[in-house]
C-alpha cells in the first residue's frame, strides 16, 4: 500500500530524529541547577513537595543558606550531607523525619507563616 | 485481439477521493506540532530529545515487528511516527531515554502490532504505553517530581496534582488564560491548550478526526465537572480547570478519536465521547489518580464494540410493513 | 472533482456535470464499422441459435434462439462471421456473435409490417432490446401491472449526459414517444424526472415533471425512485415492487423512432468520457467495438490504461478495446494509466469514512471485515449486506484503498449463487 517514497520518508525520519535525540541527550543535556529549585522528599507519610527556590531567592524569603543548612563546605557553598557526621546507628542521631519536621514546622511556627498541618505538606 | 494492448480491469469505482493513510498520519502530526513546539521552547533540548527519540524508536519498533512477523514494511504510512509523537507529548520533558524506549515498545508492539497491526488495535497504543508506565514507574510520570529542576516563570506545581492533594484552594495560582497559553506544568505536548485546540479544529475541518467524539468528550468533561462543582464549589474544581489541564485537550482531539479503538456510527460516537469525559472527571474528582484521561479513554476503548452495536436502520430494512 | 476538498468533514459531495460540460452540443455520428459483435447473455451454446457462421443477415432482422427472450436483432446487414461461447468473470456463459458488415443497410421488412398495428404484442415481439433500457419487455408484460412509468431524464452515473442531452434536444419527440409508450404498455400514469436546469425543456413533453437534485448517488434509480415517490423500497427487492417502472428518455425516443419510421432502432447514444474527463456524446451502431468509437474521437489509448463501459463510479471494466457497446451501454469511460489508483489489500483502520458516505446507512466497517473472510451469510443476516444500493462510494472514500465495493458485490454474488443452488437442490 505504501509507496517507496513514503517508506523512505519513514527511514529518513527515524534516522534524523535518532541523531537529534542522541545529541539532545548527550551534548545538550541540561545539568541540574547548582541550587535546587524544588525538592520532592519521599517518606512513608506521603511525599513532600518542597519549594526550595522560594525559600532562598531574593524574590522569596531570601534566607541565607546557613539558616537551614549548618556545616557548609568550602566557601559556604555546598551543604555537607547529614550522614557525614551523624552516624547511621549513632545513639543520639535524630531520625531524618524528626529533624526535618522540627526544622520546617519550627520555623513556620516561629515566623507565623507557612504550613504546619500534615496534609499541607505531605501528598497523599 | 490485440494482446499487446491490454487494459487494467478492476471493479468500480475508478475514481478515488485521493485520501491516504500517510497523508492522514502526517496531517495529525502537523496539527500536534504547535503544542509540541511550545513544549520544546519551554523545556529546551531535553523535551526535543524525548520527542525525537520517541518518534524514532516507534518507527524502529514498527520496522522490527514487520520483519519478525514477516509482513510488508509499514513505516511509510506514518502511523508509527504518529504513535511515537503522541506518546512523547504525554511524557514529562526530562524522561530518561530508556523509558522512551520501553514506552514506544509497549505502544507499538503490545499496543498495536500483536493485535495484527494497523486497524486491529482494540486500545489506543500511546495510552496503553502511558498506562503501563504510570503503573510501573509512578515517579517517572509524576510531573511535580520529574520537573523539579525546571523553573519557567510560572507556578510550577502540576495543576491536577495540586487539586488532588490540596483541593480547590490552590487554584488561585492558575488563571484560565495562563492554562490556555501553556503557562502550566505538565507533559511536553499537553499544556498548550490553544495550540491543541487550533490543531484539533484543523483536523476536524479536514475530516481527519471525527468531530462527534471530540465534542462529546469535551461536553462530557464539562457537564460532569460542572455537576461536581455546583454540588460543592469548595471541594471540586470548576469546569474550565478540568478542560484546560492534564490530558483533557490532547485526549479530546488526538487520543479519543483514534480510528481503530473508537466507534463509527453517530450515536455510539456521542456515547463513547461522553462516557470518556464522564469517567475522566470521575477519576480526577473521586478516584486515585490525579489525571483520569488515560484510564477513562482506555475503558471506553474496551466498550467500543458494544457502543457500535447501536446503529441506524439500514435502507430498506424494517419497512416491509410500512 | 475527483478529489476530496481541502476542508471536508461530511460525506462526499459529487455533483453531476451539466450539459455545458459537453465538448460539442450535438451528437457525433460514428461511421458503421467493418465488424459488429453482439453479446447474448441468455444463450449459452452456439447450437441454441438458428444461425451459424456464414448466414447472411439484414439490418433489423429478428434472429431467434432457444433461451430467455428468444430473439435478438441484427444491427447491420452482412454475414455472420463467427459465434463463440464465452464465460464472464463471474462464470456466467454467454455467446458472442460477430457480424461482417457488407455495404449499405438493407432493412428487414418484417417489423415494418408489424409496426402498422402498434400494440403490446408488437413491442414484445420486436422491442426487447430497445436502446437505453436493459429489458423493455419485462416492463410491459407483468403479472401485476405497474401503475406508473418514470421517464428518466437524468443519468445515473457521474459525467454521463446521454439522457439529459436527448431530453434537452428533443422533448417533442419524447412527447410522441410517450403516446406510443402508453399504447404499448397500457400505463397512463407517466412521470418525467429531470435535473433542475432541464425543467423548462421537459415541460414540453406534457407529462408530470419531477425535479431531482443532480447529486451522486441520489441519481441511482434505487435511490431516485423511492425518493420521488416518497415510498421506501425494501432491501434487495426490485423497483417493480413499488409497482413503477423506470425507462430512460433515450428508450422513449427509440420507441418513437420505431413506430414512426417503422424500423427497429439499432443505434445507441453514448457519452464518451476521455482521459481529461471531457464528455462527447456519440451515436453508434449497437455492437460497434469500443476501439472504433475511440478512434473516431481521436482518443488514444495504451497498455495499462483503463476502459469501463459505464461511468466512473459504477462502470464495468473491460480489458480489451475490441469489446462492443451493447444496447444498454450508457457511457465509455477512459482513464489514463497515470490516474489508475490500484486497490490495496490493506486492513480496514475503522476510520468511518465509508459509514459516513454510505447512502444505505450500512455498517461498512463491519461488512468489510466479514466479507474479507468470506462470511457472506453473516454479512447479510447481521449487517444488512443486501440493503446495499451499489453506488461505490465506500471504495471511493476508503483511506486504505480497500476495494470495498468489490467485496460487497462479491458477497451479493456469492449469496445469489448459494440461493440458486439451494433452489436447484430442492
Amino acid at each position: 500500500m505504501t509507496s517507496k517514497t513514503e517508506q523512505n520518508i519513514g527511514y529518513v525520519l527515524a534516522g534524523v530524529l535518532f541523531i537529534v535525540g542522541l545529541l539532545c541527550y548527550t551534548v545538550f543535556a541540561k545539568n541540574p541547577p547548582q541550587e535546587p529549585l524544588r525538592i520532592m522528599f519521599t517518606s512513608t507519610g506521603g511525599k513532600v513537595f518542597f519549594d526550595h527556590k522560594t525559600h532562598f531567592s531574593e524574590s522569596g524569603y531570601a534566607f541565607e543558606c546557613d539558616m537551614c543548612h549548618h556545616m557548609l563546605e568550602g566557601e559556604g557553598e555546598k551543604p555537607v550531607s547529614c550522614g557525614e557526621c551523624h552516624l547511621e546507628d549513632g545513639e543520639d542521631t535524630p531520625k531524618r523525619s524528626d529533624a526535618l519536621h522540627t526544622q520546617c514546622i519550627g520555623c513556620h511556627e516561629d515566623s507565623g507563616s507557612g504550613p504546619v498541618d500534615c496534609s499541607a505538606c505531605h501528598l497523599r | 485481439m490485440d494482446k499487446d494492448k491490454l487494459f487494467v480491469s478492476s471493479y468500480a469505482p475508478y475514481w478515488h477521493n485521493g485520501s491516504s493513510l500517510s497523508v492522514k498520519s502526517y496531517n495529525i502530526m502537523l496539527a500536534a506540532l504547535p503544542a509540541v513546539i511550545l513544549g520544546i521552547t519551554q523545556y529546551g533540548a531535553p523535551a526535543l530529545g524525548v520527542v525525537a527519540f520517541s518518534v524514532s524508536f516507534a518507527i524502529f519498533w514498527e520496522l522490527i515487528m514487520n520483519y519478525v512477523m514477516k509482513r510488508p514494511v509499514t513505516i511509510g504510512d506514518g502511523n508509527a511516527a504518529l504513535i511515537g509523537l503522541l506518546f512523547a507529548m504525554l511524557l514529562p520533558a526530562n524522561t530518561p531515554w530508556w523509558v522512551v524506549l520501553v514506552g514506544t515498545f509497549i505502544a507499538i508492539v503490545i499496543g498495536k502490532q500483536i493485535f495484527g497491526g494497523m486497524g486491529c488495535n482494540p486500545l489506543n497504543p500511546p495510552l496503553v504505553a502511558i498506562a503501563m508506565l504510570m503503573l510501573s514507574w509512578e515517579a517517572m510520570l509524576s510531573f511535580d517530581e520529574a520537573l523539579v529542576n525546571y523553573d519557567l516563570g510560572f507556578y510550577m506545581a502540576y495543576p491536577l496534582a495540586a487539586l488532588k492533594h490540596f483541593g480547590p484552594d490552590t487554584l488561585y495560582h492558575y488563571s484560565p488564560g495562563q492554562l490556555l497559553m501553556g503557562q502550566q506544568a505538565g507533559a511536553i505536548g499537553t499544556t498548550f491548550g490553544l495550540g491543541l485546540i487550533i490543531g484539533g479544529i484543523y483536523l476536524i475541518l479536514r475530516g481527519f478526526i471525527r468531530w462527534e467524539i471530540t465534542l462529546s468528550f469535551l461536553t462530557g468533561v464539562f457537564v460532569t465537572s460542572l455537576l461536581f462543582y455546583v454540588s460543592d464549589p469548595a471541594a471540586y474544581a470548576p469546569p474550565y480547570f478540568h478542560l484546560l489541564t492534564g490530558y483533557t485537550l490532547i485526549g479530546a482531539f488526538f487520543l479519543a478519536p483514534e480510528d481503530a479503538s473508537s466507534p463509527v456510527h453517530f450515536i455510539p460516537m456521542l456515547i463513547y465521547g461522553a462516557c470518556a469525559g464522564f469517567l475522566t472527571v470521575l477519576i480526577r474528582n473521586i478516584g486515585a489518580f490525579a489525571d483520569g484521561v488515560v484510564f477513562a479513554v482506555l475503558l471506553v476503548n474496551v466498550a467500543n464494540p458494544l457502543f457500535d452495536k447501536i446503529r441506524p436502520k439500514a435502507l430498506g430494512k424494517g419497512t416491509d410493513h410500512a | 472533482m475527483t478529489k476530496k476538498p481541502f476542508f471536508g468533514f461530511g460525506r462526499p459531495k459529487l455533483k453531476h456535470v451539466r450539459l455545458d460540460h459537453l465538448t460539442q452540443p450535438e451528437i457525433k455520428p460514428i461511421p458503421l464499422p467493418a465488424r459488429l459483435t453482439v453479446f447474448l447473455h441468455h444463450a449459452a451454446e452456439a447450437k441454441d441459435l438458428g444461425i451459424r457462421s456464414g448466414t447472411p443477415v439484414k439490418t433489423g432482422e429478428k434472429l431467434p434462439y432457444k433461451g430467455i427472450g428468444g430473439y435478438f436483432v441484427s444491427p447491420a446487414t452482412g454475414t455472420i462471421q463467427g459465434i463463440s461461447e464465452n464465460r464472464t468473470y463471474t462464470d456466467r456463459r454467454f455467446l458472442a456473435i460477430t457480424i461482417q458488415v457488407e455495404g449499405k443497410d438493407k432493412w428487414d421488412p418484417q417489423f415494418t409490417e408489424a409496426a402498422q398495428s402498434p400494440g403490446p404484442e408488437t413491442a414484445l415481439d420486436y422491442l426487447a432490446f430497445l436502446p437505453g433500457i436493459s429489458d423493455f419487455t419485462s416492463l410491459i408484460s407483468r403479472d401485476t401491472p405497474l401503475h406508473t412509468l418514470i421517464i428518466n431524464g437524468t443519468d445515473p452515473d457521474l459525467l454521463i449526459l446521454t439522457n439529459q442531452l436527448l431530453m434537452n434536444a428533443s422533448p417533442e419527440d419524447i412527447k410522441a414517444g410517450l403516446a406510443h409508450l402508453s399504447k404499448v404498455s397500457g400505463i397512463d400514469q407517466v412521470m418525467v424526472v429531470v435535473p433542475p436546469d432541464l425543467r423548462t425543456q421537459a415541460e414540453k413533453t406534457g407529462a408530470e415533471i419531477r425535479v431531482a437534485e443532480p447529486v451522486y448517488p441520489h441519481t441511482l434509480p434505487r435511490l431516485l425512485v423511492p425518493n420521488l415517490l416518497n415510498q421506501p423500497l425494501p432491501a434487495n427487492r426490485p423497483l417493480s415492487d413499488l409497482r413503477v417502472g423506470v425507462i430512460s428518455a433515450e428508450a422513449v425516443l427509440a420507441l418513437k423512432t420505431a413506430f414512426t419510421d417503422k424500423t427497429l432502432p439499432v443505434e445507441k447514444v453514448i457519452s464518451v468520457i476521455d482521459k481529461e474527463n471531457r464528455v462527447t456524446c456519440v451515436r453508434a451502431r449497437i455492437g460497434t467495438p469500443v476501439k472504433d468509437i475511440l478512434g473516431a474521437l481521436k482518443i488514444s489509448t495504451q497498455q495499462g490504461d483503463r476502459i469501463a463501459l459505464g461511468g466512473p463510479m459504477t462502470g464495468q471494466g473491460v480489458y480489451s478495446e475490441d469489446m462492443p457497446i451493447m444496447h444498454d451501454t450508457d457511457a465509455i469511460f477512459v482513464q489514463d494509466k497515470r490516474r489508475v489508483i490500484p486497490p490495496s489489500d490493506s486492513p480496514c483502520i475503522n476510520c468511518g469514512e465509508c459509514v459516513r458516505a454510505c447512502p444505505a446507512r450500512l455498517p461498512v466497517n463491519m461488512l468489510v471485515r466479514l466479507l474479507e473472510n468470506g462470511l457472506y451469510e453473516e454479512a447479510a443476516q447481521r449487517y444488512d449486506l443486501l440493503s446495499c444500493v451499489e453506488c461505490g462510494l465506500c471504495s471511493y472514500v476508503c483511506v486504505m484503498h480497500i476495494p470495498v465495493f468489490h467485496y460487497m458485490m462479491l458477497g451479493k454474488h456469492e449469496l445469489a449463487l448459494r440461493e440458486a443452488t439451494e433452489e436447484f437442490n430442492g
